[in-house]
Order: structure tokens, then sequence, then C-alpha cells
């Protein structure tokens, strides 16, 4: 539904749908960036990231500062982020019919 | 306990604010999540692994059914998940410096180091609390070292863990429980290889009742076993004796030993009857650490009540 979206794997969500995710991350890592976009900003997807030792979110497609279909975070903690295992729960909050959405990490 | 209830009020206290002050200037657990719009184009990118549900973790399954009712629950349910782990962190903070601090478990220690190899059963006796409650004080205080279990043919004893009981001793201590017993290692340390019919007619029990006795004690090694002629004849181990003596304060084995010998004669022929049963006229009791125990001991004369 609108939007260009980035060469990667993406998925699928609709109104009220939640999908989960999960990444390992290993110890010594400083920081996680996640960029969450399905483009078309009339739909509204949350964002929210489960860390092993505090829950982030959730976030919505304002929180980066910007309006634009696209959630764009850069999560830092010192002395480096928890390692272990995160989950992220994307929500379809406002949707008009399927949207589609890539989810990444660098 | 009651004035753990403040102090744990406090840690709730702070909890909730630098959460509430935290979710106002950076996120939960001391992480900063920033816009990242300019990030690097040419840093190599993942994509996350889709998982279904039943692959969460059991606190991201909570945080996200929170999630699908109202974002709002993820606070609360965070905060019960930290308060879970608070309790637990209660429960551990008992530790060797403060774990008399309890009024039931201090009494309890005292018991036991007063009554070395007491069982469950008399602890149970003097404590008039929960079986629950018991065990769970006698868990604590063998958790933080205080007191050590013995197990002995299914009898479980309590020792204060101060390295002052060895193994034998803790047997013999273990074997001192009974009152029968005591009253064979009295009448041993009176008399040597006093047969088996003796013990008996001085205890008013059966041979056979002696022979299970003697034979208990001769497998832990406080008592052996001679045969001379036709008759078996019991001898107290001298380390038993001397332990033993150690319980008798107010009269030492050797010197009981000496007078024994003296008037060995006259007490195997002079006996009396307390409560029935014939016993030595020269009675002792073995003296345990406190007062209170000798005075329950000097009425358990009947050699039929065994606490085992």
């Amino acid at each position: 539904m609108g939007g260009i979206l980035p060469l990667s794997t993406y998925f699928t969500i609709t109104q009220g749908e939640t999908d989960q995710f999960s990444k390992y991350v290993s110890s010594g890592t400083d920081n996680l960036n996640v960029d969450l976009n399905w483009g078309y900003r009339q739909n509204s997807l949350s964002l929210t990231i489960i860390a092993p030792d505090a829950t982030l979110g959730p976030y919505y497609d304002a929180d980066d500062g910007v309006k634009d279909g696209r959630i764009r975070l850069s999560i830092t903690k010192s002395g480096g982020i928890a390692p272990g295992t995160w989950n992220s729960w994307i929500y379809g909050q406002q949707m008009q019919g399927v949207e589609d959405y890539t989810f990444i990490w660098s | 306990m009651a004035g753990k209830r403040p102090l744990t009020l406090t840690i709730i206290f702070i909890i909730l604010t630098m959460y509430l002050i935290g979710s106002a200037t950076a996120a939960p657990g001391g992480y900063i999540v920033k816009p990242a719009l300019d990030t690097d184009p040419d840093r190599e990118t993942h994509d996350f692994t889709p998982i279904t549900f039943w692959e969460l973790t059991p606190r991201a399954m909570l945080i996200g059914i929170a999630l699908c009712i109202s974002p709002a629950l993820i606070f609360p349910i965070e905060l019960l998940l930290a308060l879970k782990i608070w309790i637990y962190l209660g429960c551990r903070r008992i530790a060797k410096k403060n774990v008399l601090d309890n009024t039931i478990r201090s009494k309890m220690f005292d018991e036991i180091c007063n009554n070395p190899g007491i069982t469950f059963s008399a602890l149970a006796r003097e404590f008039t609390i929960g079986k629950g409650t018991k065990q769970y004080h006698l868990k604590v205080l063998q958790r933080e070292q205080k007191i050590i279990s013995v197990n002995k043919n299914g009898n479980i004893s309590y020792f204060e863990n101060n390295a002052r009981y060895e193994e034998f001793q803790q047997t013999i201590l273990m074997e001192l429980r009974s009152d029968t017993v005591r009253q064979i290692f009295e009448i041993l340390t009176l008399h040597s290889n006093a047969s088996r019919k003796e013990v008996a007619e001085y205890l008013g029990i059966s041979g056979s009742a002696v022979t299970w006795q003697i034979k208990r004690l001769c497998a832990d090694g406080t008592v052996s076993a001679t045969k001379y002629g036709k008759y078996v004849r019991y001898l107290l181990n001298p380390e038993a004796k001397k332990i033993l003596r150690d319980y008798q304060p107010d009269r030492p084995v050797a010197d009981a030993t000496r007078q024994a010998d003296k008037e060995s004669s006259e007490v195997r022929s002079a006996v009396f009857v307390t409560s029935g049963k014939p016993v030595s006229p020269d009675y002792v009791m073995p003296n345990h650490s406190t007062q209170k125990t000798q005075k329950k001991q000097s009425k358990q004369i009947s050699p039929h009540s065994q606490q085992h």
C-alpha cells in the first residue's frame, strides 16, 4: 500500500494483528539500530521492544521525529545493551487493509 | 518481619519513582532510545527473525498480551515482574549474619545447641508451630550453615554446625536420644562386661529387646559383644566412654567405673524398683547441656519411653 520498500524480507499485518520477532544480542554490544518501515504514513503501526532487562516502547511513527510511515531508532546503554534474546512486538494500530512492512536491525 | 515492611515499601516507592521519572527522560533500564535518521547507509542490516507467540519468553508473552489490551498495562506488568524479583531477593536477604533475627528460628537454634542430636519430632514437641514452618526454619538454618542434619537409619537429628561434633560423637548423641540406650550406656559404664541377662534385669525389659538394642549399638561401634563361655558380655567402646563423660560432668565415667568396681557385687544383687521396673541404685542420668533437659530426663525413668 504505497511507499518504497527496501530490498529486504517483508511481512504483512492488518489492524489489531500483532507480529513477534526476536534477535539474539551478544554481550559487548554497544547499540542496536532498528528500522520498522511500512512506508504509508496514513496507517499506524507500533513497535515495542522487549529487552532482557526492560521494555522499550511502544513507539509510533512520529517518535523518531518524522511521520513518514517508518520508525528508526537507535538503542544504546552505557556499559552496553543487555545480552540475550530481544523480542519485538509489532502491532497494527490503525490500518486500512493489509500493510506490508520490513523490520531490520543493524 | 514487620520491621522490614517499611523498607520494602520504600524500595517499591523508589522503583516506582525511578520508573516514572525515567520514562520522561529516557527509556527504562537505563536505555537511551533516540531517532536514528542519519544512520550509515553502508552499515550492514539484517532481518529480525519472525517467531510465533509460543516461542516468546513468558515475560514477553505477558507484556505482549498487556500491549494488546492497552500499552498502559506494560508498566504495571513490568512492576509486578520486578516485585516478584524483589520478593525473591527478600527471601534471599536472610544471611548468616541475620539468620537468627527471627525469634522462632533463634529459639530453634538454641534448642538444637542445647540438645545436640535433637530429632525433628522432639523439636516439634517444643515448638507449637506448623510442621511446614518448622521445616522452613530448619532449612534456612541449614542453608546458612548454622546447623547440620544427620540421617541415621531414617532418623534425622540436628546439630550445631561448629565442627565440635565428630561423626562418632554425633552417633553417640543420636543414640542418647533413646531412653533405653541411655540406660544401657549407664549400666555398661558402671558394669563393664555386663551380660544380656543382667542388662535386661536392670532395665526390666526382655532379653530380646536388649539384643535388638545392643545389635544396633554394636553396628554403630559404641558397644562390643564378646562371648565368654555360654554368656555374651557387653563392653562400652573406650572412645564412647570418653565422649559419654562429657555428658556426665557431675559424675565422670572414670570415677563411676572405679566406684562401680567397688560396688559391683552389691549392685548386682541389690536393685530397686522405679515405676515397676528394676533400676540400678546407682542410676545416673546423663547430663545434657541444659537444666531444662535434665529436669525433663529425670522424669523419664521408664525404660520403655523411647524417643526414637
